[in-house]
């Protein structure tokens, strides 16, 4: 048995036996074949000695026990590290972010306390996945549709405090802003309620988000304040179909009119999902043409001319890929939008958008069929099964050997920046990713374009290969800190990450000589001062262990 | 084994652009006795006891010809088959999900390693354990696979078979691997309760 880091096993022994109290013997994990299933398996660190790794692992299934071992916890200064279902892989898993800690596994909290159709509106636990909240949807008949991340075999809670996305309407699609309401288990083992449920007898914790006072749920999201023991979200009213219609231009340029358009549309609220970018002569899929690859569906063979003028075209000869583009009819760029609502208003949100779009000189339209939901079996081979609510793994699938992909990678770990919704921003990141790959001798990237999880900036994500290779992964390491500087140097920061990197980003955060996780660390030193709550997760330190593992 | 070219790779390239990865230690452990998961609860962790590990049901991925026959090869064993498509699922919301609602019963397949991958990581859940797994030989699409070795785990691991077979060996120990870039896709998998495993090692 492993001890946390700098404590007896004879203190361990006795904190664990505390433990064993709170939530019973079986539940409290400290055999080295139950341990590791903690393991991130992903880990950027694989088979090295920074690879996380936890001491034991215990899982409550209630609040109160979460309460007990959090007090037992202080009265040891034993780290915990709670995780809702660990499956966070590509930016973390389930390992701590400081080695030695215990695992605090809450996936017996798994109750779906309410589902309130009128409201649209749930109260869950954080181990309820997006599968079991779908599945509870579906066998109630509710009207209401979940926003899933993809793949959806995650906690709703652990993805909103991880701050992650989904793909229908941006209220929804932003997991955290889509949470009204939080009940906390705080550093000191008291519970508090945020919202409208702070107020004894309120009927509106899930009705309304912001209650009276300092809004501080935001403090509980990518942080180590506390321990979420419940949380509400807003789902969306089922609504009646959903369209989805593509935009196709034939001009590089196009580009920027492309995305002033796109996003005018968007924050009016005109086209309400998200917007999926591609380039048919630049070959780049859209997700859901992504998605239909990892399902292992034939993929057409490149044309050898195309193959060729897609190289020139990357480093800025475009005309000639127009040309072809018209010869061929293949467009430049694809944008295709999304729309929820009912049949008649989708369809003319989508005429309103191809109104507008109509600016664009040559711009053409497709459009996909109209979706009554619920989908039948049939319709849902037909889908992308997320953008309607639906979980999937497939999504797993990312990097797996395939027909089109002999030689797949072990895991993967996403480098994640927040740029500008601009094309000029488009265009100038991947001039400097492109720059920094040649720079740390990295296969140099082809164009690529972002996703739209968030609806006022873009974010590319770009997925890094973890290897069984230490050589190859610390040469990974290497260029990802590095990409973090590049990115910082031009105004773009990661909105999430693994704890390898958690650090080193929120070191680029610096404003006023680091004010915010200056700010961060004040607030954990007076709600945390045993430091017992994820010690270093998003790279905030108690004090103790400040210096010591600051990058 | 290592990977000749490491890229960091735009989400939606990330099929395109290839790099060669060993197989040999992504494969999980297959712990001998392991305790109780955590979503199961310990009274599910004791599974009756039997005098061979059987799969309740056996697994194939369909896009394999080698699997196709391997689902043929079994059609014998009085145990439902099910095909897949490369994702599981479609599988799990159609028929593990219920199945595992009921009870944590043991299943094997042949399959990708996403897939098993997968189906490992829900199987945790359910105090079941990934206690053999083997990677084929075989290239992308090809035939190859160790038909015999396939049928022995679709029929059950027998108490003297592990004793000292070479899936005694997997069973006991961390699982040995296809050779890296060359191996195989496929993976041969019995997920069951580690009790069960134990009852039988010993």
């Amino acid at each position: 048995m492993r001890t946390p880091q700098g404590m007896s096993s004879e203190v361990f022994s006795a904190a664990l036996a505390e433990f064993k109290q709170a939530v019973g013997e079986p539940w409290v994990f400290t055999s080295d074949e139950d341990v590791s299933l903690y393991k991130d398996d992903f880990s950027p660190f694989l088979g090295e000695p920074e690879e996380r790794w936890a001491s034991a692992a215990v899982a409550p299934e209630s609040v109160e026990q979460v309460q007990s071992l959090v007090r037992s916890a202080n009265r040891f200064k034993v780290p915990l590290y709670p995780i809702s279902t660990g499956r966070n892989l590509g930016y973390g898993g389930s390992a701590p972010a400081y080695s030695g800690c215990v695992v605090v596994d809450l996936k017996r909290m798994n109750r779906i306390l309410e589902v309130d159709e009128d409201n649209a509106s749930c109260l869950v636990e954080p181990g309820v996945s997006y599968f079991d909240l779908y599945r509870y949807i579906e066998e109630h008949g509710k009207k209401v549709l979940v926003d899933v991340p993809d793949p959806g075999w995650g906690s709703l809670i652990g993805n909103a405090l991880d701050r992650g996305g989904g793909y229908t309407r941006p209220q929804f699609r932003n997991h955290f802003d889509a949470h009204c309401g939080m009940e906390i288990v705080l550093p000191n083992g008291e519970l508090m309620r945020t919202g409208m449920g702070a107020l004894p007898g309120a009927k509106t914790w899930q009705q309304y988000k912001t209650g009276f006072g300092p809004w501080i749920d935001g403090m509980f999201s990518q942080s180590n304040f506390g321990i979420v023991t419940k949380m509400g979200f807003w789902l969306m009213p089922r609504p009646e179909a959903f369209l989805g219609g593509t935009v196709l231009a034939g001009k590089r340029d196009d580009l920027h009119e492309l995305v002033r358009i796109l996003t005018k549309l968007e924050n009016g609220g005109i086209t309400n999902g998200m917007p999926d970018l591609g380039s048919p002569l630049l070959g780049i899929q859209t997700i859901e043409e992504y998605a239909r690859a990892m399902a292992d569906e034939p993929q057409p063979p490149v044309d050898r001319e195309l193959a060729a003028l897609r190289d020139r075209a990357e480093t800025g000869e475009a005309q000639a890929l127009e040309d072809y583009g018209e010869r061929k009819g293949l467009a430049y760029w694809t944008f295709k939008l999304k729309f929820y609502g009912p049949a008649k208003v989708v369809a003319a949100q989508w005429e309103h958008c191809k109104e507008e779009f109509s600016a664009i000189r040559g711009v053409r339209f497709t459009e996909g069929k109209l979706i009554r939901l619920p989908v039948s079996a049939q319709q849902r081979l037909q889908v992308h099964w997320p953008e309607l609510g639906i979980p999937t793994l497939n999504m797993y699938s990312i990097g797996a050997r395939s027909s089109t992909n002999p030689n797949p990678t072990h895991g993967h770990m996403w480098f994640s920046p927040i740029i500008p919704r601009t094309a000029e921003a488009v265009f100038e990141a991947n001039k400097v990713f492109a720059a920094a790959a040649r720079q740390f001798d990295l296969p140099v990237l082809r164009f690529s374009l972002p996703s739209c999880y968030w609806e006022r900036a873009f974010i590319f994500i770009f997925g890094f290969p973890v290897t069984t290779d230490i050589a190859t992964n610390r040469k990974n390491r290497a260029a990802f800190y590095a990409l973090i500087d590049t990115a910082a140097s031009h105004g773009w920061g990661e909105y999430r990450t693994a704890p390898a990197y958690q650090d080193a980003v929120m070191s680029m955060y610096s404003f006023n000589n680091h004010a915010l996780l200056r700010f961060h660390e004040t607030v954990k030193d007076a709600i945390d001062p045993n430091g017992i709550i994820s010690p270093g997760r998003y790279g905030i330190w108690p004090r103790h262990l400040r210096k010591s593992t600051r990058t | 084994m290592s990977i000749d070219r490491p890229s960091p790779i735009d989400r939606r390239r990330f099929l395109e652009i290839g790099a060669a990865a060993s197989l040999a230690a992504a494969l999980p452990q297959a712990p001998a006795a392991a305790a109780p998961a955590v979503a199961s609860g310990p009274q599910r962790a004791r599974s009756p006891e039997a005098a061979a590990l059987k799969p309740h049901a056996v697994i194939y991925d369909e896009r394999f010809e080698v699997a196709r026959r391997f689902a043929v090869s079994v059609r014998s064993i009085p145990v439902p088959v099910h095909p897949m498509w490369g994702d599981v699922t479609q599988l799990w919301y159609a028929w593990l999900y219920p199945l595992w609602k009921r009870a944590p019963a043991p299943i094997a397949g042949l399959t990708a390693y996403a897939a098993m991958f997968c189906l490992e990581r829900l199987a945790w859940d359910q105090h079941l354990r990934m206690v053999h797994c083997a990677a084929g030989e075989a290239a992308y699409g090809s035939a190859g696979w160790p038909m015999e070795h396939a049928a022995v785990i679709a029929r059950g691991i027998q108490a003297g078979s592990l004793a000292s077979s070479r899936l005694g060996a997997a069973a006991n120990a961390r699982v040995a691997a296809g050779s890296g870039a060359g191996s195989g896709p496929l993976h041969l998998w019995l997920i069951a309760s580690p009790a069960q495993l134990a009852t039988l090692c010993a």
